[in-house]
């Protein structure tokens, strides 16, 4: 079946190809005097070559990860590997630019194995299972991708080239970079195959192999440290290419590809062919439809996300388990009044200190009833502010309830992402648009994805572990359709990724009012759901033992979940950890009943966008760093702190 | 720096400023001391060049990056980032007219509460259809009565024609197809064609550009290196923010070598001195700077 799938691949590719084949010559001795040759030996079939290497070597680094964390999901893009090289490039353009000219790959490794690294520190008191270390890839994948953010926000024109290569193109113009890649792959596929043995080792169970006198950590290490480095100097070469290094060991394992040995003879291959197919396909059409450049990298990320829609419903992956990690988060507090209540002075606290003290150009400055004006500026951002931040830690409390997982957050669930595709593409798309279209298309790319979560999940009761993946998939199609529209440097792209930033830059007084009361609205909805989420967390038997139907409570607060997230988006952009961080500190503080625990995430949501509102306007004055990017910034640290260090 | 906060500093604070505010109004002095705002760096460089000042704007660094400094003794007003100005700053400053590009249409309900906003229907680089020079002129006349200097815009409109002809005089129309293009790094490049402030000048000068493809609404396309290959045309390289170590990364590529342009080593780098989505003043700086380096090639 396997050969078979091959097989047809590759006459399609030859296919594709048909026109040039004949000129072989051209490969080795072209005709300085024919063009069309010259073309061929430079270009063309440098490119093929390339894709052929690059799409093997992230098969092969895709297998090595996925055996060696036993997990089918892994990959250098889900770990962070490509965003952490793609952050360090950015910071080595701005701060350092002589470090590119020394070694692109080096500052590529350096950020990759940096990202890969945060993600173990945060899975590895969770034993690197499987679903917490795909999430974790995905926290980091969103921090670096905040950070990234503001940077392209205040640099757009340096960095435009880096777009380019964000995206993947495999695009060559002689033979350097072959040269420069193909020693480097060849070490690394030998490397690959010494440790095959003791990689199949780890199909077993951690105690089974460790009596196989095998030092598992090394191993582990080893592994890891082969495949990082692989994509990172392929990476380096043509930059980020999405979603090869998952799905061809994928495909292989489900056409029956069971044995590491198989999976590796079978998927490097494979990985190869399918980036040089979808790049000659993209060759053969780019050009003639659109007058743009259809990058290579980010479409494979396009197909390869709804691939991973398809294969979330196969995999087999534990689900019930009742949550080890919910009661645990700091004590119960005795008296949650009062500590709400507290809470509620610091936010007024807060509040008046975000309309009254600002800048101006002589410095700090606390208004007087003479500027009033400026006032009209400020609270209606510093009221969109605390209600996106309401229902983002109110949604993020449900959902991590619901899902007996700390680290899910509206934010996973990707509803962010769907409604942010939307409007990206109505900024680009629409001649001028306008604010109310450009809302109305929000909440309709927010309602697809809620029913994509829905038909993808009711199959399995909406089981949390899959509907958190099923987030993953949508955000990696955010990512890839954000790529594609980014690449050709239109200056549309600064509006975009102004939006993006996340910033309550556009309130006005009517649209603050409707966010807040949409907050206010949806906010006391949740509360009678509290029984619910008291019971939910203790896992799936007990939950239908006391009598509550799961598949509808979890429907419902899934819907009550969306309504929120959408409407938070549309002020503070899909970048924020509010979700995931406004529930954790509640429950830190101490509010553990659901009700408490509800009301409490509303109170520390509110609190931090206001307060990352406030601070995006005065750090950098007169320039502005929109609040979601603070307020990713700040919760990604404290999230990874809380992950890592702390028992999470 | 020091021209911010010049004159607008405590306003708001004082009760006697407000009355020096009315009487210095009646003098008919604000009215030209509070800044003209807009966003867009090809309508501020046309406010410059009709003398409007203090123009508020954003991403100034990266402004007089593009336009080589020419602008560095201007009054401009750093408002912040381009795409997110300061509001509370814009208030303070009162400025007396916001002009928007029709891209910028989805502010314009922000920006009214600012003061009195206009959108420019005749911007250039709208992607509507049409001719580029008249929908430059009338862009251009547009924005000079908007702010009170019709006459000073005409004046620019004629005096740029004039100079125009003066520089294609001194081409002798004799040049070979030229291919205007950006690096973005050493296998990408933009090339511009149709729409481009580019085209439009070579065109002027009686120039053929060898780029026929389509482009989008500022006029350029992103391709790649390869190409180039086939086109028997001159290079014009565009020097604003070139990528780093592109020189050495360029010098060992294959194809780059083998550019007919290179090959011949004619290409032609041109200063930073223009905004790629400029008006009449880079249309100006670039038409000399190209035709100076085409003549000074021993072309004519």
């Amino acid at each position: 079946m396997l050969g078979a799938g091959c097989l047809t691949l590759s006459l399609w590719h030859l296919g594709g190809g048909a026109g040039f084949i004949g000129d072989l010559g051209a490969l080795f001795s072209p005709s300085p005097q024919d063009t069309g040759q010259l073309l061929l030996h430079y270009a063309w079939w440098p490119r093929l070559l390339m894709a052929l290497l690059a799409g093997g070597g992230l098969a092969l680094a895709g297998v090595l990860m996925q055996q060696v964390l036993r997990n089918p999901l892994a990959s250098p893009t889900t770990l962070g590997v490509a965003a952490g090289a793609s952050l360090a490039l950015m910071a080595a353009r701005l701060l350092a630019p002589g470090l590119l000219v020394l070694g692109r790959e080096w500052v590529a490794l350096t950020g990759g194995g940096l990202a890969v690294g945060l993600v173990f520190l945060m899975a590895w008191r969770q034993g690197l299972a499987p679903v917490v270390v795909v999430l974790s890839g995905l926290v980091v994948n969103f921090y670096l991708g905040a950070v990234a953010t503001a940077l392209l926000l205040f640099h757009h024109e340096s960095l435009v080239g880096l777009l380019i290569w964000g995206a993947g193109s495999l695009v060559q113009n002689g033979w350097d970079d072959l040269a420069f890649l193909w020693p480097r792959l060849l070490v690394g596929a030998i490397a690959a195959c010494w440790l095959l043995r003791p990689l199949a080792i780890l199909e077993l169970d951690d105690a089974s192999a460790r009596s196989l006198g095998v030092s598992l950590r090394t191993l582990r290490l080893a592994g890891l440290g082969i495949s990082v480095a692989l994509t990172a100097s392929i990476v380096s070469v043509v930059g980020v290419i999405g979603f090869i290094g998952l799905a061809a060991p994928n495909i292989v394992r489900m056409a029956g590809g069971r044995s590491l040995k198989q999976r590796l003879c079978w998927g490097v291959p494979l990985g190869g062919l399918m980036l040089a197919v979808t790049d000659l396909l993209l060759q053969q059409m780019g050009g003639e439809l659109i007058a743009a450049m259809l990058p290579t990298g980010a479409i494979t990320g396009l197909l390869g996300a709804p691939l991973l829609l398809w294969l979330i419903p196969r995999l087999h992956l534990e689900q019930g388990r009742p949550g080890q990690a919910t009661p645990s988060l700091g004590a119960r507090h005795s008296m949650p009044g009062r500590l709400a209540i507290r809470l509620a002075i610091i936010l007024a606290v807060a509040v008046v200190m975000a309309v009254w003290l600002g800048q101006d150009e002589q410095g700090w400055d606390w208004l007087s009833g003479d500027a009033w004006t400026l006032a009209e500026w400020r609270w209606p951002r510093m009221l969109s502010a605390a209600a996106s931040g309401v229902m983002l830690a109110v949604a993020g409390a449900v959902l991590q309830r619901l899902s007996a997982n700390p680290m899910a957050s509206p934010e996973v669930l990707g509803i962010s992402g769907g409604s942010a595709i939307f409007l990206v593409l109505g900024i680009f798309l629409l001649p001028s648009p306008t604010q109310p279209l450009l809302i109305g298309l929000g909440t309709l790319g927010a309602l697809i994805t809620l029913g994509l979560l829905v038909v993808m999940n009711r199959r399995s009761g909406f089981a949390p572990s899959r509907l958190l993946l099923t987030g993953v998939a949508i955000g990696a199609l955010f990512d890839a359709v954000r790529s594609v529209l980014l690449v050709n440097g239109d200056p549309r792209g600064q509006e975009v990724i102004a939006w993006m930033a996340g910033s309550t830059y556009h309130s006005s007084a009517t649209s603050a009012l409707v966010v807040a009361l949409l907050a206010g609205g949806l906010g006391a909805a949740a509360w009678p759901f509290a029984r619910w989420l008291d019971i939910l967390p203790l896992g799936s038997p007990m939950s239908r033992a006391l009598g509550i139907q799961l598949s509808r409570a979890r429907l419902t607060l899934l819907l009550l979940v969306a309504l929120m997230t959408a409407s938070a988006t549309l002020v503070v952009g899909p970048l924020s950890f509010i979700g995931l961080l406004g529930p954790h500190m509640a429950r830190l503080m101490g509010f553990s009943r659901a009700g408490w625990h509800l009301a409490g995430s509303a109170l520390v949501g509110a609190l931090l966008m206001v307060l990352a509102d406030w601070l995006g306007r005065q750090l950098l004055f007169p320039d502005e760093i929109p609040a979601g990017v603070i307020a990713s910034l700040l919760g990604g640290a404290y999230f990874m702190w809380g992950l890592g260090w702390r028992r999470g | 720096m020091h021209l911010r906060g010049k004159w607008y500093g405590a306003r708001h604070r004082s009760a006697w400023f407000g009355l020096l505010l009315m009487v210095v109004s009646a003098a008919g002095w604000t009215e030209t001391s509070r800044p003209v705002a807009t966003f867009d760096w090809g309508i501020a460089e046309t406010l410059l060049a009709l003398d409007v000042a203090p123009v508020a704007m954003g991403s100034v660094h990266a402004f007089h990056d593009w336009t080589g400094d020419t602008y560095a003794s201007s009054e401009i007003i750093d408002v912040g980032v381009q795409t997110l100005p300061n509001l509370e700053l814009l208030d303070r400053m009162s400025p007396r007219r916001i002009l928007l590009p029709p891209r910028h249409r989805h502010r314009e309900a922000l920006m009214s509460r600012l003061g009195k906003t206009a959108r420019l229907d005749h911007y250039p680089y709208a992607g509507s259809e049409g001719d580029f020079w008249p929908r430059m002129r009338a862009f251009t006349e547009e924005a000079g009565e908007l702010v009170g200097k019709a006459p000073e815009a005409r004046r620019l409109i004629r005096e740029t024609a004039e100079h125009f002809d003066e520089l294609a005089s001194r081409l002798n129309g004799q040049a070979p197809p030229l291919l205007v293009v950006q690096l973005q790094d050493e296998r990408h490049l933009r090339v511009y064609g149709e729409h481009s402030l580019f085209q439009a000048v070579l065109e002027r000068l009686g120039l053929k550009n060898a780029w026929q493809g389509s482009t989008n609404q500022w006029g350029y396309t992103l391709v790649g290196l390869d190409e180039l290959l086939t086109m028997e045309a001159r290079l014009v390289i565009i020097e604003g923010a070139l990528p780093v170590g592109i020189e050495r990364r360029l010098s060992s590529s294959g194809m780059w070598r083998l550019l007919p342009s290179v090959r011949r080593g004619d290409t032609i780098v041109l200063p930073s001195s223009f905004w790629i989505a400029g008006t009449l003043p880079s249309a100006n700086r670039f038409a000399e700077a190209l035709v100076e380096a085409l003549a000074g090639a021993g072309d004519g």
